[in-house]
């Protein structure tokens, strides 16, 4: 067992894998430390909405990007993901969700996304099972959905047979510093030397940036997911709802999956476990009004996640002034799986070269003390400037040792 | 009784009479491998003895525990058996039509042909491989091969996944936490659901 690591990943998500093959492609070999089993947290339990529209515009062009990247996913990885590129609707069931659709559909035209408004008769078109309810939507072809478990297993192989270290089933408990930055990154099980390491530790980040002492606007968000027995194939669209409050989609092994932000327990749980039981009925309400000919389909396992919320709800990528060493990538605030592989790319850009091919100074840790326009440590090579453990040479430095 | 699955025997049997479309009775179940081969070709699929619509309109009253249902948990074991038996051998016939490369074998099944998961078609060598690859949870191996995600929710697979597993780590069962339990117990309808 090592003890000493070019780089340690905190966190077997999706981002964590996705990180560390991206590292491990270019030659690193990166330590990853997950407390339960690979993908056991939210990259376990998510809905596998692969999507652009109704994002932030801010995440638009990594969205894009993250897009293009699934496209080629199965060959890059060498594993099917069950990858399904088929579209998006968004359903609105009033004028008011309507205008609402019209104006998000255009700022999200106006950063190059290519979606469009369409009315019932359009939208019958691509999806013939829609209640009478559902008045038109907002329908970007380019997205869709995949396997999450594979997605989050197929990095996970890859990058490990590149030469990425894995410890699961062990526990991060604290990060040294040595005069402000980090020198080693300590776990139940051993201490490990380093000088840079990265937190992918979802929801748990909050606590994770708390051990080299900063502090994240992060909530949790319990949500619930519910899904169906196998049947014959009905359409192939991931389904949102004007509002968000829930999405679905026929997996492509015929199950119907559908999530929902509905109800009270959205803010009220036990450690990530339902106290009440809500959700899942209000998520079949609304399945039957959307969907009447789901309504006797039978739902054969339901189960609830954790979204880590940031205040702005966008996440917080790349170095931090403060902490030399310390990378963030986490606050995914319910839709980091649709950016994994771009995420997986940038981050590892960022910790090679010091620059991201796709800017991330919108996401830095700094906006949250610092306000809109300011000059951040993740921005090209000002992280070489001011972060000195990353120093510009980190690449020759590695090749020597 | 309607048959409780279509496999991939039935699917490769239209596929050989270049038939374009399959008419299967309602309520019946697509094994994934089958809905794989029927993605795969674009086969349709027609219920037979009524209009799309009604077919998957019919009401079933979730009250009524008779109504003829395609639950696993609802047959017999006797049928079970049967099923398995018949899952196993129409496996066993489709992976030898596979292309060689991925067919390792000439000397017959071996214990890894064994179907574990048998709502899903999971066999004992795919859940070796993911355990092998460094996943040590029956909810990772779960997650990854689909072993105890169908019908049946892992009610006959669990232990077996249990027994592989401890197996693959060296450790003795009873040191492996199950799988999480999940709601409903047994398939209820989103009708039935709705009303919590
Ligand atoms: C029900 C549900 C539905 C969702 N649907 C979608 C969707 O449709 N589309 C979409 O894009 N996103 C969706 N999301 C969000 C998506 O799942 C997450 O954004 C994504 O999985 C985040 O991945 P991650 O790797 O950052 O975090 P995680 O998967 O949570 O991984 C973090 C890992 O870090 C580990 N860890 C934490 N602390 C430590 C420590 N101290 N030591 C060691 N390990 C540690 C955890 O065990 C965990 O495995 C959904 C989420 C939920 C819950």
């Amino acid at each position: 067992m090592p003890n000493k690591a070019d780089v340690v990943i905190i966190g077997g998500g999706v981002t964590g894998n996705a990180i560390a093959y991206n590292l491990a492609k270019e030659g690193l070999k990166p330590v990853v430390i997950e407390k339960s089993d690979i993908g056991g947290e939210a990259s376990g339990s998510t809905g596998g909405g692969v999507r652009q529209s109704a994002r932030n515009l801010k995440e638009m062009p990594m969205a894009m990007e993250s897009i293009r990247l699934y496209g080629q996913l199965h060959e890059e990885l060498g594993m099917d993901v069950e990858y399904v590129r088929e579209g998006n609707l968004r359903l609105c069931t009033s004028e008011e969700e309507l205008e609402t659709m019209r104006t998000s559909v255009e700022n999200q035209k106006s950063v190059g996304l290519n979606l469009e408004m369409i009315d019932r008769k359009q939208i019958l078109k691509i999806n013939p099972f829609v209640g009478e309810k559902v008045i038109g939507a907002g329908y970007c072809p380019t997205d869709g959905h995949v396997n999450p478990f594979l997605v989050t297993y197929a990095f996970f192989k890859k990058a490990k047979s590149l030469g990425a270290l894995y410890h699961t089933h062990e526990e991060v408990t604290d990060i040294r510093l040595r005069r402000g930055k980090v020198v080693a990154v300590i776990t139940d099980k051993q201490e490990v030397e380093t000088d840079l390491v990265v937190n992918a530790a979802g929801i748990t980040g909050r606590k994770v940036a708390n051990m080299v002492g900063i502090d994240l606007p992060m909530r949790p968000v319990f949500t619930e997911a519910l899904i169906t027995e196998p049947y014959p194939p009905f359409f192939k669209q991931m389904i949102g709802h004007a509002k968000g409050l829930f999405y679905g989609r026929q997996t492509v092994h015929g199950p119907f999956l559908w999530g929902g932000f509905v109800g009270t327990e959205t803010f009220i749980h036990q450690g990530g476990k339902p106290l009440f039981h809500f959700i899942g009925p209000a998520i079949s309400r609304m399945v039957i009004d959307f969907f009447p000919i789901l309504k006797d389909f039978h739902v054969i396992r339901t189960w609830s996640g954790l979204i880590a919320q940031m205040s702005d709800g966008i996440p917080v990528l790349g170095l931090v002034d403060e902490v030399p060493g310390f990378v963030f990538a986490t606050g995914f605030s319910g839709h980091g799986f649709g950016l994994a592989p771009v995420i997986g790319r940038l981050i590892s850009e960022l910790i090679m070269d010091c620059e991201a091919s796709i800017p991330i100074n919108d996401f830095c840790y700094s906006r949250f003390y610092r306000g809109g326009d300011h000059e951040c440590a993740c921005k090209g090579n000002a992280a070489c400037t001011t972060v000195t453990a990353i120093c510009p040479n980190k690449r020759e430095w590695l090749k020597s040792i | 009784m309607a048959p409780v699955f279509i496999f991939i025997e039935d699917i490769q049997k239209a596929l050989d009479s270049d038939k374009k479309e399959i008419m299967i009775p309602r309520e019946t179940r697509i094994s994934a491998a089958a809905f794989d081969l029927i993605k795969g070709n674009d086969i349709r699929i027609r219920f037979v003895g009524d209009q799309k619509d009604d077919a998957l309109k019919a009401p079933v009253d979730p009250t009524q525990e008779t109504q003829a249902s395609p639950a696993v948990g609802r047959i017999s074991d006797g049928e079970l058996e049967k099923v398995v038996d018949l899952v196993i051998s129409r496996i066993k016939g489709a992976k030898s039509q596979e292309s060689s490369e991925t067919v390792k074998k000439e000397n017959g099944p071996t214990d890894d042909d064994l179907v574990i998961c048998r709502c899903e078609e999971i066999t004992k060598g795919e859940i070796k491989e993911v355990i092998k690859n460094g996943i040590k949870t029956p909810n990772g191996i779960k997650r990854i091969t689909r072993a105890g995600m169908g019908l049946c929710q892992g009610q006959t697979c669990q232990r077996l996944v249990t027994q592989i597993l401890a197996t693959g780590l060296g450790i003795n069962p009873t040191e492996i936490k199950p799988t999480t339990g999940r709601a409903p117990v047994r398939p209820v309808s989103f009708s039935a659901f709705s009303t919590g």
